[in-house]
């Protein structure tokens, strides 16, 4: 707290000598959990967005394990990690207000609940990666009006917090105790629903388990509910998911409100999301499936809304 | 495995939070949002739905397997419209579609995972020697009506594909014993193992029982029939990269059966047959984008059968002694094909490809030379949505067989939803027959005293393919959302050249065998007509109806009338064979019509009862039929099978499959104590037997 006061003087002191009318730009350092394609399309969304939004903002790059504080003497206004290594990386080694984003929820909560001691609250922040079960849903609900059931597996390390559902819905939730009983566990929670949400769990949708999962549920015709379009390329029936430029717009949207009032948003899911659907998987079930638009109406008028 | 049901009123629970000390333990990161998969449902693996496919067809599913309580894969057909099944012998099954029945039923093709078991030297399934256990049956889908540009050669009147689980689909081992009334002593493993790279699946198997009885105090000749098969089968699923999934089948089986009458016939007396089978397959199916992709199919089956016994002396001195006959038979099937689908666009997929097939057969005592027949094909089938409501099948298959003779088999068919779950379908489809190597090249022959022989085969070959020509029109409806369905068709199919076996009076044969040889001659058209139906009912999460229904009529006539002129007989002579061969043509054709039973039906119901109880009720009924060569019209047949099982396990929870194991009992033919199918030798009597399976 006292070096960001300390910076904050420094930094007006600096302006006062400099006698610039103009408010200094925000200095803003992105850290990145890796150089995979997401985040490179994130980076490049935010830069867009950012610059569409005239937004006097200077945003430097680094990865989460290159990074260092030091910014060449400049100082740090806000710090964006994004992912979840840059996140604990810069909650332990950066002391200026943090964005973390393209992270679940669960992970930030167990982050901020790890590293409570060296931030205060209000110092951090995130714009999540996953939907809220809410929406997940509605977008069920809106798609697969027919699908009352919703089968979901996870392993008992896994921390889910199971939603409350709306009228006519049921879940089906199995725990996998362990990798070998992941098919039997599969096979029993295909005959009981009518849908296979997936929640993501390293453990059971690794990429081998997904060929097999997609190809059982696929022959037991029980369509699989994915958390990106890579699912629905697979053989996922549909998806709902935010991708890395609608999360960078919502951040480019925070950084800009930041800027003004120093303040950071409250934890918030992503605003905007896509819908996915593989058609010849539908018409191959002999599922009738609306458009992504369509499906997007039906959930604004059920109660969540869509941008 | 816990298990967590949630109603309307859950309230928001946190279920096995962890401590959260190392944040790898189980917590998700956008990597597990974010990672690429390669295509698994890709263009060639997802198939057509019922509304949308251009041939009637039934699925019988695992649920349906188990709940007809069937042991042999053959009862199973018993469950689709129009299909015929009846036992020669107790291991001589019987399955016909739409008539035509005889002991070598030739007009369907069978597949297992894309490997035709419809095998020379006769044209045949044998589904007793198959090394295939019933358990690792996962769906069998019959095609009703020819699907050559689908399906290939001999798909005439049908195809049976039969699918077996995956690699990855046996996640539990499992052992099963069965023990019951005549004879039934079935034993079975199977386990298996799914990994990052590789899957597998073994299955080992005997089977066996001693066959069925004829009615005390008749003077029917005993039947023996005893048999017993062993088997092992096995999966194998490599995935090298990605995109690439090489899936290995092997099997080999051992059978044993007994064949012959205990009051001696001439050449048939009580011996035991050995068969061995074995096959090998090989399918590389690479996915080259989220459209298309590429597969190479090669398999392997061979087949010994050994069966020599010496005859018991008859005719005199025709045949004083015991001479030596044999069966025995090698054959093998090499087959090669390769097969592009690709999604030319989201309203068109493209299926093509072309395949090469090599059947070689040594059988000295049925043909006349150990042939080497090779068959090329090439196939193309295209399915063009033209608007969300209406869809076009065109297909073809060009193929030359073994005999140089090239047919084209066109297909086309037209589905239009009327709602998305109303659909009619009018489609036109053709395919050939190909003449089998004992119709074209059979002689069977064995020298009894001098000059008398015994020649029961002396084919005159220049056969040419059977042609069907298949119409129908039909309506699939969807009734619920429960997905309970309606599908409805009638259909008229005309068959010309239709092969027959035909006697031979040719003065260099006739008048020195003790039994007038056969021969095999195109020499009738025919068809037949009929309206068939399915209704799938299912009665909430827990029940299910499936309910099949025909109404047939068929008709043949000779194309020919019998012409004798032989050099060395007196015109009178001439004359009587001639009088005889068309009393023969006559009767074949009356006979044929009698060939299709008026009506039959099927019903199978299962019910799931809480606390893990399953029962199943098949119901079977078949107005009076005739099959070609067995002697007696099959009165009209009713019977009822039943299975009641008890799963039970460790497991407090208590729905479907979570038990460690099952006691089923099953009662086939519950209501009265015998019936009479194919033959009126072979007594189908009340049977039950109990099967214990444990799972762990």
């Amino acid at each position: 707290m006292f070096r960001q006061l300390a910076i904050l003087l420094t930094a007006s002191a600096i302006a006062l000598l400099t006698n610039s009318v103009q408010a200094e730009a925000l200095n803003v350092r992105l850290v990145m959990s890796g150089s995979a394609p997401p985040y490179q399309q994130f980076s490049a969304a935010l830069d867009k967005a950012l610059v569409e939004n005239n937004a006097d903002v200077t945003v430097i790059e680094s990865q989460a394990d290159a990074a260092s504080r030091s910014n060449g003497g400049a100082k740090i206004d806000l710090v964006i990690a994004v992912g979840m290594k840059a996140t604990e990386f810069a909650i332990t080694d950066f002391d200026a207000p943090l964005l973390s984003t393209m992270i679940p929820r669960t992970s930030y909560e167990m982050l901020r609940e790890k590293h409570s001691s060296l931030r205060s609250s209000n110092a951090v922040s995130a714009i999540y990666l996953d939907q809220p079960w809410d929406r997940q849903l509605n977008f069920i609900q809106a798609a697969l009006p027919r699908h009352s059931v919703v089968g979901v597996l996870y392993s008992p390390n896994t921390p889910i917090v199971l939603p409350r559902l709306p009228q006519g819905m049921s879940l089906n939730a199995k725990s996998v105790s362990s990798a070998k009983t992941l098919f039997a566990t599969l096979e029993n929670i295909l005959n009981s629903s009518d849908v296979l949400l997936v929640i993501p769990d390293s453990e059971i949708y690794s990429s081998s388990n997904v060929r097999n999962i997609l190809l059982a549920s696929y022959r037991q015709r029980v369509p699989l509910i994915g958390v990106s379009q890579a699912y629905v390329n697979a053989g996922a029936l549909c998806a709902i998911f935010s991708t890395p430029e609608q999360l960078a717009e919502q951040v480019a949207k925070a950084i800009i409100s930041f800027s003004s009032d120093r303040q950071l948003p409250n934890p918030q899911y992503p605003e905007s999301f896509s819908i996915g659907i593989n058609n010849q998987v539908a018409r191959s079930l002999g599922i009738e499936m609306a458009s992504p638009d369509a499906i997007r109406q039906r959930m604004e008028k059920a109660g969540e809304g869509g941008q | 495995m816990k298990q967590l049901q949630y109603r309307l009123s859950a309230s928001i629970l946190l279920i096995g939070m962890a401590c959260g000390s190392a944040w790898a333990a189980g917590y998700p990161s956008e990597q597990d949002y974010l990672q690429e998969f390669p295509i698994v449902l890709s263009a060639s693996r997802l198939s057509q739905p019922i509304s949308e496919t251009p041939n009637a067809m039934t699925v019988i599913d695992r649920g349906m397997i188990v709940a007809s309580g069937a042991r042999n894969i053959a009862d199973l057909f018993k469950l689709v419209p129009s299909m015929y099944v009846g036992y020669a012998d107790g291991h001589t099954p019987i399955v016909s579609y739409r008539g035509i029945t005889d002991e070598y039923a030739r007009r369907m093709q069978v597949l297992v995972d894309g490997r035709s078991i419809y095998l020379p030297i006769f044209g045949r399934v044998d589904w007793a020697e198959l090394p295939l256990d019933i358990g690792d049956i996962e769906r069998i889908e019959v095609v009703r009506g020819p699907s050559a540009a689908s399906h290939g050669s001999n798909s005439v009147q049908g195809v049976i594909n039969i699918l077996t689980h995956q690699a990855a689909g046996v996640p539990k081992a499992q052992v099963s014993v069965s023990r019951g009334d005549a004879g039934i002593s079935d034993v079975s493993a199977r386990f298996g193992g799914a990994g990052e790279k590789w899957d597998y699946r073994v299955t080992l198997a005997s089977r066996g029982d001693s066959g069925f009885d004829p009615l005390p105090n008749a003077a029917f000749i005993p039947l023996n029939d005893n048999s017993r098969t062993q088997l092992i089968n096995t999966r194998i699923n490599y995935r090298p990269t990605g995109n690439d999934s090489l899936d290995i089948q092997l099997g080999y089986s051992d059978s044993s059966r007994m064949l012959g009458d205990q009051v001696p016939g001439f050449h048939a007396p009580v011996r035991d047959q050995k068969v061995n089978a074995d096959f090998e397959q090989i399918t590389w199916l690479r996915t080259l984008d989220v459209a298309s992709d590429f597969q190479l199919n090669y398999y392997h089956i061979g087949r010994n059968t050994r069966d020599e016994r010496y005859s018991v002396p008859a005719y005199g001195a025709k045949a004083p002694g015991s001479y030596l006959f044999s069966d025995n038979a090698v054959i093998h099937r090499h087959d090669l094909e390769m097969q592009h689908t690709l999604r030319t666009s989201p309203d068109n997929r493209v299926v093509w490809g072309v395949g090469a097939r090599q059947d070689s057969a040594t059988a000295p005592n049925a043909l006349r030379y150990s042939p080497t027949w090779r068959e090329y094909r090439l196939f193309g089938h295209d399915e063009w949505r033209i608007t969300p409501a209406s869809l076009v099948n065109i297909g073809a298959m060009a193929e030359k067989n073994a005999l140089g003779q090239t047919r084209v088999s066109p297909r086309i068919s037209y589905n239009h939803h009327l709602t998305p779950r109303d659909t009619l379908r009018a489609s036109v489809s053709v395919a050939y027959r190909n003449p089998e190597m004992i119709e074209e090249l059979g002689n069977q022959s064995v020298s009894l005293a001098a000059p008398w022989k015994w020649h029961n085969i002396s084919a005159t070959g220049g056969l040419k393919p059977e042609k069907a020509v298949s119409r129908e029109i039909g309506y699939i409806g969807q009734l619920d959302d429960a997905g309970s369905t309606l599908d409805v068709r009638i259909f008229h199919d005309q068959i010309s050249d239709i092969i027959w076996i035909d006697p031979v009076y040719d003065p260099a044969i006739y008048p020195t065998s003790v039994v007038t040889p056969k021969s095999f001659k195109s020499d009738f058209n025919a068809y037949h007509s009929g309206l068939e139906g399915t209704l799938n009912y299912k009665l909430g999460m827990h029940s299910r109806l499936t309910v099949n229904y025909s109404h047939q009529t068929a008709g043949a006539t000779p194309s020919r009338a019998s012409s004798y002129a032989y050099a060395g007989y007196p015109a009178a002579l001439n004359a009587a064979l001639n009088a005889s061969l068309n009393a023969a043509l006559t009767g074949y054709a009356y006979k044929y019509r009698e060939t299709v039973p008026l009506n039959s039906a099927s019903l199978l119901f299962s019910h799931d009862f809480s606390g893990g109880t399953q029962l199943g009720v098949g119901l079977y009924h078949i107005d009076p039929v005739r099959s070609l060569d067995a002697g007696t019209l099959q009165p009209l047949t009713r019977y009822l099978d039943l299975r009641l099982a008890q799963r039970f396990g460790s497991k407090r929870s208590k729905e479907k499959g979570s038990g460690n194991g099952e006691i089923a009992l099953v009662v086939q033919n519950a209501l009265s104590d015998h019936y009479f199918d194919y033959s009126s030798q072979t007594r189908n009597e009340r049977r039950a037997y109990l099967t214990a399976r444990l799972e762990f």
